[in-house]
Order: C-alpha cells, then structure tokens, then sequence
C-alpha cells in the first residue's frame, strides 16, 4: 500500500513537471518575458528561464529511476515550496502578472494556483515520508534475512 | 524518520528565507525617491457614500450631473445608471438586431446623454440608440479597426488603432459623412510605439477639446477634435521617456519582459480641472500615504500647471478602477462599490 502510493505520488509528479517544463520550452519566448514581469526575480529571468524547465526534466527522470527516486521526491518538494512561496508573495503584491507555468495551470487564478501548489508540497511530503519508511523497513528485512 | 522531518523542516525554513531575500532585494518603483514634490492639501478626500452595485465587471460609460451610466465588460449590453444624489438605479439590456453578429466581448458602451453608443473595433462596428429607445442601430460605418475609442460629438469619434507599420495611431471616426481621419503624428513614439504610448482618452467638459493621458510618461496631450495638439500637460514627476522592456514573441506580437513603471492610472476632468491619479510617491511624502490612498493631483486645463494634490482613501485597501469628477464630489468605481467623496 505505501509503496503504492509512493509510485502515485511520483508519477503525478512526472506528469507534472513533464507537462509544465515542455509546454515551457514550446512556448520560450513567452515563457521568458513573463518571469521577467515578476518583480521578485526580474534580473534573474534569462537564467531562470533555463534553469527552471531544465530542472523540472531532471526531476521527473529523477523520480522514474528507482534508485534516485528519493533524490527526485525531495527535489520535488523543494521545487513546490518554493513555486508556492513566490506565489504567496504575488498575490500578498496583488501582482497582475501572468502565471508562466504553462498549459492549463495558466489559466488558474493565483489563488487557485496556491492551492494546486499546497496540494502538491503535501504529495511530496507524504512521498518522501512514505519511501523513507519503506526504505527502512527494506532495509530491516535486509538485516534480519542475513542475520 | 527524524532525518526525514529535518529535511522538511530546514527546507521549509530556506525557501523562507530565501524568497525573503528576493522580496527586500526586489525593485519597486515608490523604494527609491522620484525625484519631485507635491503640494498637498490639510485636509484629504472623505468618503461620503458606498453603493454596492453587487457584480464585478462594470467601467463608467459616462455620466451628467445627477447620474452615471455603467457598462459592463462580462455582459456587453447591461445598462446601469446609478442616481447621484438619490442613489436609484436602473438596470436594463440593450437590444441588437437578431442576426447581428460582432465580437461582443470586445464592446463598449459611452452614454453623451441622450444618446448610447456601443463601439466595437474589432468588426469594426458603431451602433446608436439612446436613453428611451433601447434598441441598438448599426451605423453604416466600418473603415479601420480600433482598439479604445471615445465619442466627441453626435457623430464622430476619436479612436486608437494601429497603423500599417504596427505603431498606435489615433483617428477620427465620422459618422455623418462616412469617413477617417488619421493623424499618425500624435502618439510620440519612445520605444516600440504600442506599449510606450499607452494610455487612455479622458473626456473634457469643453466639447471642442478631449485629452489622451500616457501612463508610462508623464505627459497629458490637449487635443482639438480634428487631432491637433493644442497643449502638452506635464505631470509633475520626472519620468519623461517610458520606463518599459519590450520582447518579441515568435510572430504573435510584443508583449513587456520586465516590470514597467506605470506614472499615471487614470484621470478625469470637470470644469478647467484635470484630476490625475498619480502612480508614483513625491520625495515628501512616507510609504503609507501611497499604500492607505491614491494620490489625485490637480492641473490647469488651460495652462497645464499644476495646482494641488490630495489623498483619496482606498476602500477595503484596493485603489480606484476609474473615477469622475462632477461638483465637489468624485465619484469612484472600485471592485463593485460605487464610492462619493467629497473633495477637499
């Protein structure tokens, strides 16, 4: 069951950042001259504007290889608070700026946007909790099967 | 596991820290000084009355001296008007022709009483009807497309589009005897000529002369109704050339890579009055005047200088939408409240 959960949590994720990291790169131009409307990272919006579709890519290979799937699922959350908090400081602005995460997610309002990311910080959590103890309790069967 | 709830945690705690950073490092136009000072009445503007017109969406449509008109952007033919002193309301639909077809989002209402006008310039279509009548009527006119558009007598308009070499223009639309004048020598263009010579129409009580505000520069142009300059209002801050970054996307237009600093919000006139809502903070005033009211200064019409200004209360934190301006009240829409003050 935890597992289970586990390989949903992480295939949401895939899709995810997949999704929102092609639709990026599809549509790049756009995609950087709106991080570059934000006021919080308008000086970084060239470098950004790589570096965010490029990590969203390595995450989601990340979470498909097993071994690193811990690596992708706290990457994941990282990810997630931080799109979370940059949106909490954009509506606390009243910012009339586009959403640049692409694709459907776009047409969100910021506060639905909020709670989308909320959600998502929670499915990391949840992830990284549920493989951690998954991992331990491998690795105490482990254990007792050589003692 | 307690490695696991660290990791959360001191996660938790960087992100803060860091977006924390961002925010205190981050440019906004009021941080720095701007470099001129206002006049500032004792006394600010003081609200009067709210009305709650219940539905978001609305923008003034025109008004007379005991009522305003509303049009409303989700339902292109509501009609609203609003009594100033007694607030009773009217609220009614305007009717088209069945088979009509336009790109009714894109409408917009102007009431010169008794006469309504709906323009929409994307067809490009004008109809007329008035007060009583309620029944739109297509005028046989649809020469040149238009963006915003602002009626100057009866029968024409002053409207803004965008010429042949992708730069905003403005024009005259005549009804009576089908035609346009253009004037592409009007909008001073500073850095791609959409974008940098944005602004709006603003009506004056003088029917000879109507106004054009920038909103990223800080200049009000006194227009005749065939489009001739006849003055130059500046606004008293220092941001002359327009503070915006432009990127090109693909082949679908233009569109800003980086914030703008916006000078100007809105304006209305009474009388030889201009009222400006002004986006940015004198080198004498503190933050929190900018962030509890909008700042409205005052010029001459007739000379362009410049007079006074005063605070406006923001109401529930949020600025105005629009305002006019009629006796010693202003009249404000703000989300769906209509708000008097009266003026200092």
């Amino acid at each position: 069951m935890r597992k289970v959960t586990v390989e949903i949590i992480c295939l949401l994720f895939i899709i995810l950042f997949v999704y929102t990291a092609v639709s990026k790169f599809l549509d790049f131009d756009n995609f950087q001259a709106v991080i570059g409307q934000s006021p919080l990272i308008t000086k970084m919006s060239v470098p950004l504007s790589h570096i965010v579709p490029i990590s969203e890519i390595v995450i989601a290979i990340l979470l498909m290889i097993p071994r690193h799937r811990m690596a992708g699922l706290r990457a994941s959350f990282i990810a997630m608070l931080l799109f979370t908090f940059y949106i909490i400081i954009l509506v606390t602005l009243s910012e009339k700026i586009p959403c640049s995460c692409g694709g459907v997610i776009q047409r969100m309002t910021w506060e639905q946007h909020l709670y989308f990311n909320v959600v998502f910080v929670v499915l990391a959590s949840i992830g990284i909790i549920l493989h951690a103890r998954e991992s331990n309790n491998h690795h105490n069967k482990s254990s007792i099967a050589r003692a | 596991m307690a490695r696991v709830y660290k990791f959360i945690v001191v996660c938790m705690v960087s992100c803060v820290v860091l977006i924390g950073i961002l925010y205190a490092l981050m440019p906004l136009p009021n941080k720095k000084k701007n470099g001129f000072n206002r006049m500032m009445t004792k006394r600010q503007a003081v609200l009067e009355r709210v009305v709650d017109i219940k539905y978001t969406g609305y923008y003034l449509a025109g008004n007379t001296e005991k009522k305003i008109y509303l049009g409303n952007y989700d339902a292109p033919l509501h009609f609203f008007s609003l009594g100033i002193i007694y607030n009773d309301t009217l609220s009614q639909n305007l009717e088209v022709e069945k088979n009509d077809s336009g790109y009714w989002k894109y409408s917009r209402l102007s009431v010169d009483s008794p006469l309504i006008f709906m323009t929409e310039g994307m067809s490009p279509n004008i109809y007329v009807t008035d007060v009583v009548e309620k029944k739109l009527r297509k005028e046989p006119w649809n020469l040149g497309y238009f963006t915003n558009s602002i009626n100057i007598s009866p029968s024409s308009f002053i409207a803004k589009g965008t010429a042949g070499n992708s730069q905003s223009v403005l024009f005259k639309i005549k009804l009576d005897t089908p035609g346009v004048v253009i004037n592409s020598n009007i909008l001073n263009k500073q850095v791609d000529g959409i974008f940098c010579v944005d602004g709006s129409f603003v009506k004056s009580s003088d029917r000879g002369k109507l106004l054009y505000m920038y909103f990223y520069r800080n200049e009000i142009l006194c227009l005749d109704t065939n489009l001739t300059i006849l003055n130059k209002i500046k606004t008293i801050d220092t941001n002359s050339v327009a503070k915006i970054q432009i990127s090109n996307i693909d082949n679908r237009g233009t569109t800003f890579s980086a914030p703008a600093t916006r000078v100007n919000y809105y304006s209305a006139s009474y009388d030889d009055d201009l009222y400006v809502s002004s986006a940015l903070l004198s080198d004498n005033q503190s933050l929190s005047d900018i962030k509890r009211n909008e700042i409205i200064d005052i010029y001459s019409m007739i000379d362009g200088a410049y007079k006074k200004s005063f605070l406006l209360p923001k109401y529930q934190g949020k600025r105005s939408l629009q305002f006019l301006v009629t006796g010693k009240k202003l009249i404000s829409l703000n989300s769906h409240f209509i708000l008097i003050y009266n003026l200092p």
